[in-house]
């Protein structure tokens, strides 16, 4: 059976989202030990950048740009956000474009501090992905995400998830390929107030429907570990000797922080505008 | 006598049909459970199409002032012609077989519900529209559901229970100083009479599988203050299963908000019924 990880890396005019996937490969392969593979539209911009970085990839997998139309916020701490294109519609590809039997996927804003990971493979499951998260904003909780809407099913992240590949796997990524396709139905359906496609919430309606329309089910099971997260609402400071600093928005007072540190704890760091200054500084 | 049925009680007031979903409600259980024997008593004369899902009807006239029904149903345990009966709410819809319920029920001569569930099927730990209880310390018991078998300890409790009733402020007045109920409920006055008699482990149990989906819009945890849970999500019947906002339900529905029960439904519910028989 082989193992590895695959990382979704499409850029848009701001964001360097094959940098960071390079950084999030390094975390990987230094504590995960594991070959990591490249799903890009953006391999071009890989080997013109980072010819000497291409190494760290097991296996660059390129597909096809395709026009975007849907567009994201994206903050940088209390400061101006910005618009921009949004291309997240592969993820549901992963079964298929997966060149390994047994898979992580991360986003590659999902840094990797510890092997807990690892243990994803010595256990029987096929699908494994977090329902719960942790905020590590000490007064963040206004803001936290359980459901998928307040009245609608809880939320799972596909932030990472584990799968094998087998018939139960396959049918699910076909069923997230259906959401997907159809998704102005299924946000109607599952009132979705949000507009844009988001893989967390294709997700979550895929594990209900498979799931018999019911909660509180033994499929997917938990991932290893605990989901850490920080909001593009807070900034990320400084990553030294396996070490976060963040600076956590304080809900209640617009433009201060409060300062949260991590030690060898991986993160979901949903600022990819500071977090792209960071690895520029790590030397990416 | 006949060993087990259903009661329910479904006096139509000027604002309400609760026949109809006492009609609803009996096709729900015959869906589910077909040998099934419902007894409806109601203050209304059903029509044809009612009757025949009912295997047995009451028409007891009303006192016009007549008010939730209280002063009804304070005689199930004489009227009802089973040994052991179930007695629900009219707004109320069966969602499987209730074989397993029947069998747990044997345990006790009386029994009611005492914990109720969102339609995500969380247990629901709100208490706001549970203040009486929880400030006067009273069984948290819902006559929504509840059991009884012709027993003496059974007879005991219901007549303690038209003494409560029949005397119901006099009673409010002493067993609920803290937050006092200006209306008689059954609710209340079934947990005056549990407290009085000392007996709430006796006809209930918190942790058990016979809870109630229970639609107020406060008890679903959601952030947003709805004032109808009717207007967050919808009741589907489909392929023989009822959802609620997409989640497949199961035991028993209260859903409390006439919006809920739509002519289609019933329809619904008419058309799986004629696929059973």
């Amino acid at each position: 059976m082989t193992k590895g990880v695959i990382l979704f890396a499409n850029n848009n005019d701001e964001i360097d989202y094959v940098r960071q996937a390079i950084f999030c490969a390094k975390q990987v392969q230094k504590y995960l030990k594991l070959p990591v593979s490249l799903v890009t539209d953006s391999a071009k911009h890989l080997t013109n950048n980072y010819p000497k970085l291409i190494d760290t990839f097991d296996k660059v997998i390129s597909t096809k740009k395709i026009q975007v139309f849907q567009r994201k916020t994206f903050r940088d701490g209390m400061g101006k956000a910005k618009k921009l294109p949004w291309n997240n519609f592969n993820r549901s590809d992963a079964y298929n474009l997966t060149p390994y039997d047994e898979t992580i996927v991360m986003d590659t804003d999902y840094i990797v501090c510890n092997d807990n990971l690892s243990n994803c493979f010595k256990l029987n499951d096929d699908f494994m992905i977090w329902k719960d998260a942790f905020y590590l904003n000490p007064i963040g909780e206004p803001w936290e995400i359980r459901n998928v809407s307040d009245v609608s099913i809880e939320m799972y992240w596909a932030t990472v998830f584990y799968f094998k590949k087998n018939k139960k796997t396959k049918t699910f990524f076909e069923l997230l390929k259906y959401i997907k396709d159809n998704w102005a139905y299924y946000r109607w359906i599952y009132q979705i107030a949000s507009v844009n496609f988001r893989n967390d919430f294709a997700f979550s309606i895929a594990i209900h429907i498979m799931n018999g329309f019911e909660e509180n089910t033994n499929w997917p099971t938990k991932l290893p570990g605990t989901l850490y997260y920080t909001y593009d609402r807070d900034l990320v400071e400084d990553f030294v000797d396996n070490r976060f600093t963040f600076l956590c928005a304080n809900p209640n007072e617009k433009g201060t922080y409060s300062i949260a540190t991590t030690k060898d704890i991986n993160v979901h760091i949903m600022n990819k505008i500071a977090l792209e200054r960071l690895i520029e500084g790590q030397g990416i | 006598m006949i060993e087990k049925g259903f009661l329910i009680y479904a006096n139509n007031t000027w604002k309400e049909d609760y026949l109809k979903q006492a009609y609803a409600l009996a096709l729900s259980i015959k869906l589910y459970n077909s040998d099934a024997h419902i007894t409806v008593v109601t203050n209304t004369e059903p029509e044809a199409k009612y009757s025949k899902v009912f295997d047995n009807v009451i028409v007891k006239k009303t006192k016009p002032n007549s008010l939730l029904n209280v002063e009804e149903r304070i005689n199930a345990f004489d009227i009802s012609p089973y040994l052991k009966t179930i007695v629900m709410d009219a707004d109320v819809l069966v969602t499987e077989n209730l074989n397993s319920w029947w069998k747990y029920l044997k345990n006790y001569m009386i029994y009611y519900a005492s914990s109720v569930r969102t339609y995500r099927d969380k247990i629901s730990d709100s208490t706001a529209y549970r203040k009486t209880f929880v400030q006067n310390e009273l069984p948290n018991l819902y006559n929504t559901f509840s059991y009884f078998e012709k027993s003496e300890e059974a007879a005991l409790f219901y007549r303690m229970q038209r003494v409560v009733i029949e005397n119901w402020q006099t009673f409010y007045k002493k067993y609920t100083p803290k937050k006092k109920q200006k209306w008689c409920s059954m609710d209340v006055s079934s947990a005056i009479t549990s407290k009085l008699l000392c007996n709430e482990e006796q006809i209930t149990s918190k942790d058990s599988f016979i809870n109630v989906v229970h639609l107020k819009p406060k008890q679903q945890g959601w952030s947003f203050r709805y004032q109808k849970a009717s207007t967050a999500v919808t009741l589907n019947f489909s392929d023989k299963n009822f959802y609620i906002g997409n989640f497949k339900q199961n035991g028993i529905i209260h859903y409390v908000e006439n919006n809920f029960l739509s002519d289609y439904l019933i329809t619904q519910l008419e058309e799986a019924n004629a696929t059973v028989s």
